[in-house]
């Protein structure tokens, strides 16, 4: 084996073995579809494992006053994710109306958030693992 | 042997799974009867309430305690009240009847029990069909209520009475039903509403 190809072979392999740890950490999906006529369509998966660095890399100015409204509510978040990840699977919260229909629950270490409404259906999920992480990222 | 050591492990594996305290989980439900009917159910691990309920700092909610000061409460001294009643045997002790509304308050064991049921007897008719049957049955532990009233007088302790919760294995705490509306906020160790 030359050096050129064990070189290759040891890229090769680290980048696997970053793909692993990152698929392994989930993903966080957003997706966002307008009912109306001529209407936005917003889709974004991110694995989890770079939520936080990608949080950390919005520059500040844009966050305006995000930073101060998430800040005291931390530790809460912190708590809630340690908690839930611990609790088991199931529905958190259900609203159904005539207009409305939301779901949140607990599924395999990730919360799920479904709403359909008249005007847009709306899914988010995320690992709990992540959600601290990228919360913090986003007060810093 | 082998037959053996593995039922021993199956054995020890499903007495730890029983010893382990199985989650609490706190519920609410709320169906509305009207046009719309929303329907609201609510499933909160009592873990997470307590984990969550220090870290909220608002000005009136604190360390998982809430300030109820200007209520009537804070001129009467419902700790000493209700030790009197849970040292007494079981008894109706309360009973108001009104034009409007009976209310009762009673002691059945380690539960306090209190039952508001409307009357509405001087309503017009239309009134006095959407207001029939309208109830209201609360149902808490002295151990729940002590808790909850753990702190100063203009205070209650909400966290504390969470933790008491945690003790009981299935407890409906609220019942509401009226025209309207029907609540109702039990502990049990579903991770669902029914």
């Amino acid at each position: 084996m030359t050096a050129g190809m064990a070189i290759l072979a040891g890229a090769l392999g680290v980048v696997a073995a970053g793909t692993v740890v990152v698929c392994n950490e989930g993903a966080v999906r957003v997706d966002v579809r307008e009912k109306s006529r001529g209407s936005n369509h917003i889709h974004l998966i991110l694995p989890a494992a770079v939520a936080p660095a990608a949080a950390f890399m919005i520059p500040r100015s844009k966050l305006h006053d995000a930073r101060d409204k998430i800040r005291p509510w931390l530790p809460t978040i912190k708590a809630a994710s340690v908690e839930l990840a611990r609790c088991a699977d199931g529905p958190l919260v259900e609203v159904d109306s005539r207009r409305e229909h939301v779901r949140i629950f607990k599924l395999r270490g990730s919360i799920f958030i479904d709403v359909d409404s008249d005007e847009e259906t709306v899914h988010v999920s995320f690992p709990l693992e992540a959600a601290a992480d990228t919360v913090s990222q986003l007060a810093r | 042997m082998m037959k053996r050591t593995v039922g021993v492990i199956v054995g020890m594996l499903v007495f730890t799974a029983l010893a382990l305290p199985a989650d609490r989980w706190i519920h609410i439900r709320v169906i509305e009867a009207g046009p719309d009917g929303d329907r609201v159910r609510v499933n909160v691990p009592l873990s997470l309430a307590e984990a969550v309920l220090p870290t909220i700092r608002s000005d009136r909610f604190c360390d998982g305690k809430v300030k109820v000061e200007g209520h009537a409460f804070d001129q009467v001294d419902l700790r000493a009240l209700l030790e009197a009643v849970r040292k007494t045997g079981d008894n109706q002790y309360v009973t108001v009847e009104s034009r409007d509304e009976n209310v009762e308050v009673a002691k059945a064991g380690e539960f306090l029990l209190i039952k508001v049921h409307e009357n509405c007897k001087h309503c017009t008719k239309k009134d006095q069909a959407s207001k029939a049957g309208n109830t209201v049955d609360i149902k808490i532990p002295f151990k729940v209520a002590n808790a909850l009233l753990s702190g100063p007088n203009d205070e209650l302790n909400v966290l504390a009475a969470i933790r008491a919760l945690d003790e009981y294995q299935n407890l409906e705490l609220v019942t509401v039903k009226d025209g309207h509306d029907d609540v109702r906020i039990w502990v049990d160790s579903n991770n669902a509403a029914d």
